[in-house]
């Protein structure tokens, strides 16, 4: 297709294309290897004009070499350097953004105006009838009557197009009136629906937290048993020596009794699991100390 | 996809059908005789009930979506109200659930604490026996040496 098409109607069409689009902003070429062509462009430039002036310096002075003008033109070097560093840091400045609008005033993009308010216009506003009643109403109803009334409008502009098609224009913008109608009144109901979302999105977390919480409650009371039949089982090993634990010395589970611990904190222990568990599980650490 | 955007695009698509639906009976519609007496014999045609039964499934589709959108039935600070009870709910259970996790922590400390004391203990029953039998072994070749 685009073979076909003449040299200048492919300008027009790119040119069409171009101006579809907003153009770059002034300030991107100060941005990237812009910035760096631009920068040596004009250090060439500068080299090239020092070393002119200089020549004409030299010029000027001929074979007359007084300390005073090998001075000065240290002196014009210099200046050279520093505009050179002021012009270095100019182009690496980048230019400050555009002032953004303030609040309750419009802007333009893409060639439209909005307003710096996220607010919905009212119909009014955007230069339609309101059809539904101002103030508080009953969204469902509205929005069904509405719809009836789209499929009633429908009917009728087929009437029209059988008996009188020209007059066709009329129904055609009653129902663009209903449709834009309609979807005002849902996008004004969109705050609502947020809302209605955050509502159930905490509802779900609730739910989620309060079965892990149950989880871990769940997990615990198992952990706890286990604890405590391992304890038992070392209580029944440490009082009772005809039955050893292989791996336990019984020279050393005497050791343990001579202390006179296992017994009591066996008692405490019980007594702590009906009084609290956290206090249960202090008692045993205590008791792990003490053995220690 | 919010029910909002649902509708709407329900909204869209049975406007899409209603021109849709013209465009094909201004393209194929059987031509019609100014007097109708004169009208031949013609098969039905079967387009427009099938046209006709895709707007009203569309239309009807439509009114169950606006039957469902959420908490319409609401006022605003009925909502604000719920949300704030709901809050505090969240409150609530995150405690509990910090409370339980300590728990969990703590007990973790304590198997860890047990599985230490026990392999301390054991390390140290080894050295006994070691030292017992040393002591025996020397206990025999004293006796031996003796005899």
């Amino acid at each position: 297709m685009q073979n076909n098409v003449s040299p200048p109607q492919q300008q027009a069409q790119q040119i069409e294309n171009v101006s579809a689009f907003p153009p770059p902003p002034q300030f991107y070429k100060l941005y990237l290897n812009y910035t760096k062509d631009q920068f040596k462009d004009r250090e060439n430039k500068e080299k090239i004009d020092t070393t002119t002036t200089n020549n004409n310096n030299n010029n000027n002075n001929n074979e007359e070499k007084q300390q005073s003008q090998d001075d000065q033109q240290q002196m014009n070097v210099d200046d050279d350097k520093d505009k050179k560093k002021d012009k270095k840091a100019e182009l690496n400045k980048p230019l400050p953004p555009p002032i953004p609008p303030k609040m309750g005033s419009h802007y333009v993009q893409f060639g439209q105006n909005y307003s710096t308010v996220d607010m919905l216009p009212s119909l009014d506003e955007s230069g339609s009838k309101q059809l539904y009643p101002k103030g508080d109403i009953e969204p469902i109803a509205e929005l069904k009557k509405l719809n009836r009334s789209i499929l009633f409008n429908y009917l009728q502009l087929l009437e029209t197009l059988i008996e009188n098609p020209t007059n066709y224009q009329k129904k055609i913008d009653d129902i663009s009136l209903l449709f834009i109608n309609f979807h005002h009144l849902l996008n004004s109901y969109r705050p609502h629906q947020a809302r209605e979302t955050l509502l159930s999105i905490m509802n779900e977390q609730i739910k989620q937290k309060f079965q892990s919480n149950e989880t871990i409650k769940k997990s615990l009371e198992i952990c706890k048993e286990s604890i405590k039949k391992s304890f038992n089982h070392l209580q029944v090993e440490t009082t009772n020596p005809i039955t050893p634990n292989p791996n336990i010395n019984p020279q050393s589970t005497d050791g343990l009794a001579q202390t006179s611990q296992p017994q009591k904190p066996q008692q405490n222990q019980n007594n702590d699991i009906n009084m609290g568990e956290t206090n249960w599980m202090d008692q045993l650490l205590d008791e792990m100390l003490e053995i220690n | 996809m919010d029910l909002i955007t649902q509708v709407q695009d329900k909204l869209d698509h049975l406007l899409y059908v209603f021109g849709t639906c013209i465009g094909v009976l201004q393209r194929d519609a059987p031509p019609s005789s100014f007097t109708p007496q004169q009208q031949p014999p013609q098969e039905p045609w079967e387009v427009p009930p099938k046209m006709a039964i895709q707007v009203i499934e569309t239309s009807k589709l439509i009114e169950s979506y606006i039957e469902k959108l959420p908490g319409f039935d609401k006022t605003e600070d009925e909502q604000y109200e719920d949300l704030r009870n709901l809050n505090n709910e969240s409150k609530e259970i995150s405690a509990q659930h910090q409370m339980s996790r300590n728990e969990a922590i703590e007990v973790l400390k304590l198997v860890k604490d047990s599985i230490r004391f026990i392999s301390e203990e054991s390390k140290k029953v080894e050295k006994e026996e070691e030292e017992e039998e040393d002591k025996l072994e020397k206990e025999k070749y004293d006796k031996i040496t003796n005899k």
